[in-house]
């Protein structure tokens, strides 16, 4: 087997003073991930389940309290300021809101060419207008001419997040980091950047970790699905599988709760939905981190947090019954 | 955090501040020009003798502190020395048995004079600020409820003008036209000699009052205007207010009801970030008015070199504006339940 | 035609221009002063001219001393322009700078800066500029000096705030990402957002340290050699223009001590509403719609009998950028039955959100409603004013909106928002009635009635939803607007919040208008759908047909670029361009540019919603029944 792009091993990240009540805020509490070059992986989970953390350390943009994350096999932990940033070249992020991520002030010309000139790329400042308008062009962003001299104020939505694509692409990357890519773009809209992804990853067989509370996204787009609860992956494998028969009750309750778009499917009512509200990430529950709102626990739940365990080739879940969960 | 936690951190904080003015205080008077009992006294035929025997009594034969001898000039000294025997130490003592040192002027102790004076400004103070909030929060209300049309205009700019008025030329104009049209006295606290019972001496002194507070509060109150206004333009863009006129809440009702608690904590905040202005104009009027305050103290201080006089009113002010501000922070988890648990 | 917005800049820039203007002026007449005589004390006295009146010969009187007021006015704008503009530059300098590395640095550094600054903000100023003056040389230099030292603090503090902001904004983490180095991230992004802040404060600056310098010159703290505005006034008050009735000597200083600063003020003013955010929504000022007069149904058809509510033909339009007015909303036409959930779906700027805020009489400040009625009850609602719309308002008609975020006032608690909306009714009620009913709203939506006490940032953004729809109950409406009720929410916490309303409606008969973007909660919830673009209905069908056999291409396109969980192997299908702009809307389909099926006629002609089978209309000229 092939090193992998991105290898995460029992990545933790604490938020808050180490002296505060409950130790602080465990965003990430023991999370390992791999991601192969050419993979796209979504990351699916609601609000607290950690997966922007996991991202942002990921993206070196936040250091972890423990764990290693190894990019191309370098510990990012260990490297140098220099490697980092030269490391930044290999990896890019695409982050979720269009009409925040990009500086008002720059020209679309200037955001696509910014990576190129922070690292020293492309060349002469003629042949760096070259590169970008072939990769205004790859996005779809045609005449490419037109967008040069545009502020993102005057584009759409969907054309911003093309540019923040465009941009990503710059320095040739092995390993996209897309959070939340398309939740803030209309539906309509939606399909058109998904669909650039997948292309983008086939023609230039680039890794695609693709963070999502929603799973409609990540089933259109993604091979392989992680779901993440309270700062742990609860669920994994790939997207198809995982969907059509989830082995960990809350990957079912997040299946079962998702409407569908034909009114014929309707939920039934009493179908079993997890009580209460999701518990804080500053108070974790003991034992399974999902008990208090499992429609199947057991005193067992209670006393004995189930680890990540594999089911099936590339399958794994995090519940002492994920057997009898998958049959249904 | 906490509560309690919360309230620790803010005493903290603030009687580090208060450390550092006692510092600033102590210091700065020691880098005078001059020898300060020689300047102090009146009298430039004094002895050698009789010089020596005053610096002593005002303890400046000591060191300022240990490891200098003086400050002007710099001289450094031993580090040796009693500690207790030094000007800071003495300074220090006399602060803690409320002692403000002695005035060069009067001979009498500063705190008894600053004792008077106090209230004087306090009085002074209070009918003011009452009057400025009262009106700048209602008009600045008026225009945001409003903003963008003419009334708001109109109101911003009167606001400003008023902030950009000097209060001490503010003062002389309405002194001027208060007491040659509506006949109110040319300044001070009372009339001289009045002959009359309390109910007389009391309208004596609201007569008296009249041009002053209401100069502080034209100057104040375009503060209060701007700040309301602002904070109030801010929360009148969320979403709650939308759904109070939904309820069928009238405009008057959203503001009194849900917009104006919302801005308290930023009005109080911006407010309170200014209460330095507060003491500023009223140091200007009381001079204007030869009001008998702190202020006036302050400036008679300055004129006559009278350094411990000045030394105890910097203090007097300084610590009085840091316990206001400690006093409007612990304010803010009642206007904001927000900021209740951190 | 301009919107409130354009207006409101365009105020803010005059004011800055007269702000600019007066300055100019001033220094032109600084730049002046040589010209018209020499600076005392070399000018010659008219002794015997004390306290003149303005004449043709001394245009502004005399003072005290016999010395032209005039003259003695443009020398004095010589030492408070000078004394103004270094003492701010200074101030604005190591205030600007200290904090931007405070609040770009972060960490030990900021708390370090931060605490010298706030202990240097809490002493009173004009005391502190006092005692320094007092006890350095008195001069022009130190008076300039300890101004720049006094007002530093107060930039400081404004700019790192302001750099804390701007660090936070997205394309700031971008440019880290990217591996821009902190101080190329710090000049090329932030410093550009924050200039503008530092450029108004800069300009306040100014005005205060205008007005220091003449205060402490007035206190006689300045330097006595030159003749300033505070110094002239100074002598007016000791020397007895007050009791000689010499206004002049009193007047001319003080206004041109307030024009100056004023000037500078309205700058440093106008300069920071500018760069304050651009939108800011007055949300206070919604209300009834200037309706036109005699502009009644256009539609011959009649409400249905059976129809909670009924809008006809509904046309509205606002102010916008362009001459034109922007129409939002073109002839709609719905009816909502009693007891159903009806969808109104589009995306953004489709005007399904100014339907609904039409529906209470809440569309906002300039809005018209050119035409068409709507019909609650029976009861027309179009050209009602302010007053009678507001007794409607929650009793028979309320509303819920998106809880997560703001719908709930931060600073009272829950029960007290419950209690205010109960209160609409109009028979009074004792206060255990009330207690009682929040309890009642509260349990009923599954809160614990003990969480009436708490406040909104107390509850989690489902327990805040429930709270808005237990608010919306209160007065126990027949109809329930929601607009996008669960954006926002989790999507486990969303099914229970639909589970909820579902249950709501069928045991309180409640008639609800669900606006949404999700074609899932559409499908979930609703049993007739009304389909929005560009201002207009495209098609109004049950769930069922509309799902099954969706007629307008629009709908097509829309429901095959809605990704479904159990057939994740299609591809979505996308609808290439973007919706039309609306001043004016084009004339003919407003779908027409971007419809795969358009033709000729499709451009020119606007389609009527015309019902093709019994209960589906179209708006298309291709659709067969």
């Amino acid at each position: 087997m092939s090193a992998p792009l991105l290898a995460i091993r029992d990545l933790v990240k604490v938020y808050g003073a180490p002296g505060a009540p409950g130790g602080g805020v465990r965003a990430l509490d023991g999370v390992s991930l791999r991601l192969d070059s050419g993979e796209m992986v979504a990351l699916v989970g609601e609000s607290g389940s950690g997966k922007s953390t996991l991202l942002a350390v990921a993206a070196a943009l936040e250091p972890a309290t423990a764990g290693r994350v190894e990019l191309e096999g370098r510990d990012l932990a260990t490297c140098s300021r220099s490697e980092l940033r030269a490391l930044r070249r290999r990896v890019q992020v695409v982050f979720q809101d269009p009409y925040e991520s990009l500086d008002p002030r720059q020209t679309i010309g200037d955001i696509v060419a910014e990576p190129l000139v922070v690292h020293g790329l492309g060349g002469a400042p003629d042949e760096r207008t070259a590169r970008v308008r072939e990769l205004l062009a790859e996005v779809g962003l045609e005449p490419p001419e037109f967008f040069l001299a545009r502020r993102p104020a005057e584009l759409s939505g969907g054309q911003r997040q093309r540019v923040a694509i465009a941009s990503a692409l710059a320095t040739g990357p092995a390993l996209l980091l897309a959070d939340e890519p398309v939740s803030m773009l209309d539906v309509s809209v939606r399909a058109e950047i998904l669909n650039l992804l997948a292309r983008l990853r086939r023609t230039h067989r680039i890794a695609v970790l693709l963070v999502t509370h929603d799973l409609a996204t990540a089933a259109a787009v993604a091979e392989r699905v992680a779901v993440m609860y309270l700062g742990r992956i609860v669920e994994e494998g790939p997207t198809r599988a995982v969907l059509a028969a989830p082995a960990h009750p809350y990957t079912r309750a997040l299946v079962a709760a998702n409407p569908a778009a034909d009114p014929s499917r309707r939920r039934a009512r009493d179908e079993t939905l997890p009580r209460a509200e999701r518990a804080d990430a500053a108070a974790l529950p003991s034992g399974c981190r999902f008990h208090p709102r499992c429609p199947r626990a057991e005193e067992r739940c209670r006393a004995d947090e189930p680890a990540l365990r594999p089911l099936a080739p590339g399958r794994a879940a995090a519940c002492h019954f994920a057997e009898e969960v998958a049959r249904g | 955090m906490s509560g309690g936690r919360r309230l620790g951190r803010k005493l903290l904080g603030s009687t580090a501040t208060v450390l550092f003015v006692l510092a600033l205080n102590f210091f700065l008077f020691r880098v005078l020009p001059g020898d300060p009992a020689r300047a102090g006294l009146a009298d430039p035929r004094l002895s050698a003798e009789s010089v020596a025997k005053i610096r002593e009594r005002f303890g400046l034969d000591l060191p300022v502190v240990n490891g200098i001898e003086s400050l002007r000039p710099l001289r450094f000294g031993s580090l040796w020395t009693d500690p207790r025997e030094t000007q800071a130490a003495r300074y220090l003592s006399n602060l803690l048995r409320g002692e403000l040192g002695i005035s060069y002027h009067t001979n009498r102790p500063v705190a008894e004079l600053l004792g008077e004076r106090l209230w004087n400004t306090l009085l002074l103070l209070a009918a003011g600020q009452l009057l400025a909030l009262a009106a700048g929060v209602a008009l600045g209300a008026w225009a945001a409820a409003r903003s963008g049309s003419r009334g708001d205009r109109l109101a911003v700019l009167g606001g400003l003008t008023a902030w950009s008025l000097p209060s001490f030329w503010l003062a002389m104009i309405l002194l001027f036209l208060g007491s040659q049209f509506f006949g109110l006295p040319l300044g001070g606290r009372a009339t001289p000699a009045l002959d009359g019972g309390p109910l007389l001496r009391a309208l004596d002194l609201a007569r008296h009052l009249v041009l002053p507070t209401i100069t502080l509060a034209i100057v104040s109150f375009g503060e209060y205007l701007l700040v309301t206004r602002s904070a109030l333009v801010d929360v009148l863009s969320s979403d709650f207010v939308l759904v109070a006129r939904a309820k069928g809440l009238s405009s008057g009702e959203v503001v009194r009801r849900h917009a104006l608690p919302a801005a308290a904590l930023p009005i109080v905040t911006l407010a309170g970030l200014n209460l330095g202005l507060v003491v500023a104009g009223a140091v200007q009027v009381e001079m204007v008015f030869s009001w008998p305050g702190l202020g006036a103290a302050m400036l008679d201080a300055v004129a006559r070199r009278d350094y411990p006089v000045l030394q105890g009113v910097f203090l007097l002010l300084a610590v009085s504006v840091v316990l206001a501000n400690l006093a409007v922070e612990l304010l803010y988890p009642h206007l904001d339940p927000r900021t209740r648990r951190s | 035609m301009s919107t409130p917005t354009a207006q409101r800049l365009a105020a803010e820039r005059r004011q800055v221009r007269i702000g600019a203007a007066l300055l100019v002026v001033a220094a032109v007449a600084a730049l002046a002063a040589p010209l018209l005589g020499p600076a005392a004390p070399d000018r010659p006295l008219t002794t015997g001219d004390v306290f003149a009146p303005p004449s043709a010969r001394h245009w502004l009187g005399t003072d005290d001393a016999g010395t032209d007021v005039l003259i003695e006015l443009l020398w004095g704008a010589r030492v408070s322009l000078l004394v103004g503009l270094v003492a701010s530059v200074i101030s604005v300098a190591v205030g600007g700078g200290v904090g931007l590395v405070a609040g770009f640095a972060g960490g030990r550094t900021e708390s370090l800066l931060m605490r010298l600054t706030d202990v240097a903000l809490v002493l009173p100023a004009l005391p502190l500029a006092i005692v320094l003056v007092a006890v350095t040389r008195p001069g022009l230099a130190s008076l300039i000096l300890v101004i720049g030292l006094v007002t530093w603090p107060g930039t400081a503090r404004l700019v790192r705030s302001q750099t804390l902001a701007v660090k936070e904004r997205a394309f700031v983490r971008r440019a880290r990402s990217l591996g821009s180095s902190e101080t190329r991230t710090l000049m090329v992004h932030v410093l550009p957002q924050v200039l503008p802040l530092i450029a108004a404060n800069g300009a306040l600056v100014v005005s205060q340290a205008i007005l220091a310098e003449s205060t402490l010159s007035f206190l006689g703290l300045g330097d006595a050699e030159l003749p300033s505005w505070g110094r002239m006034l100074s002598f007016a008050l000791a020397r007895g223009a007050l009791s000689a009735g010499a206004w002049w000597a009193l007047v001319a200083p003080g206004a041109a001590i307030v024009a100056v600063v004023l000037g500078a003020t309205l700058v440093g003013f106008g300069l920071e509403q500018t760069t304050a955010a651009a939108t800011r929504r007055n949300l206070l000022a919604v209300g009834s719609p200037r309706a036109t007069h005699g502009r009644g149904r256009r539609d011959a058809e009649a409400g249905s009998a059976a129809a909670e509510l009924s809008v006809r033909d509904l046309t509205i339009e606002y102010p916008g950028p362009a001459a034109e007015p922007v129409r939002a909303v073109d002839g709609v036409s719905f009816d909502l039955r009693s007891g159903e959930i009806l969808g109104l779906v589009g995306e953004s700027g489709c005007g399904k959100t100014t339907v609904l805020m039409s529906l209470l009489g809440l569309l906002p400040e300039g809005a018209r409603v050119a035409a068409g009625s709507i019909r609650l009850g029976g009861r027309e609602l179009v050209g009602l004013g302010e007053r009678e719309l507001a007794a409607i308002r929650w009793r028979e008609i309320s509303l819920v909106y998106q809880g997560a975020m703001n719908a709930l006032n931060p600073v009272r608690t829950v029960g007290s928002q419950i209690r205010e909306a109960i209160l609409r009714q109009s028979e009074l009620q004792t206060a255990e009635l009330v207690a009682l009913r929040v309890r009642e709203l509260l349990e009923r939506v599954g809160i614990a009635a003990s969480r009436a006490g708490s406040f909104p940032h107390e509850l989690s953004g489902g327990m805040r939803q429930r709270a808005v729809i237990a608010m919306a109950l209160a007065c126990s409406p027949r109809v329930l607007l929601a607009d996008e009720p669960t954006t926002a929410l989790d999507v486990l916490v969303q099914a229970q919040i639909l589970d909820l309303l579902r249950e709501l409606r069928d045991e309180l008969g409640l008639s609800v208008v669900l606006v949404t973007h999700d074609l899932g909660v559409v499908a979930e919830m609703c049993d007739r759908v009304v389909v929005m673009y560009g201002g207009t209905v495209a098609e109004t069908a049950s769930v069922d047909d509309l799902f099954h056999r969706p007629r307008h291409p629009y709908t097509q396109a829309l429901l095959a670029a809605f990704p479904d969980l159990d057939r994740p192997a299609e591809v979505l299908r996308t609808i290439p361009g973007a919706p039309p702009r609306l001043d004016p809307p084009p004339p003919g389909c407003r779908f027409a540019a971007r419809c795969a099926l358009a033709v000729e006629r499709c451009r020119h002609e606007a389609p009527e919603l015309r019902a093709l089978v019994p209960g589906q209309r179209v708006s298309c000229h291709l659709a067969e029944p």
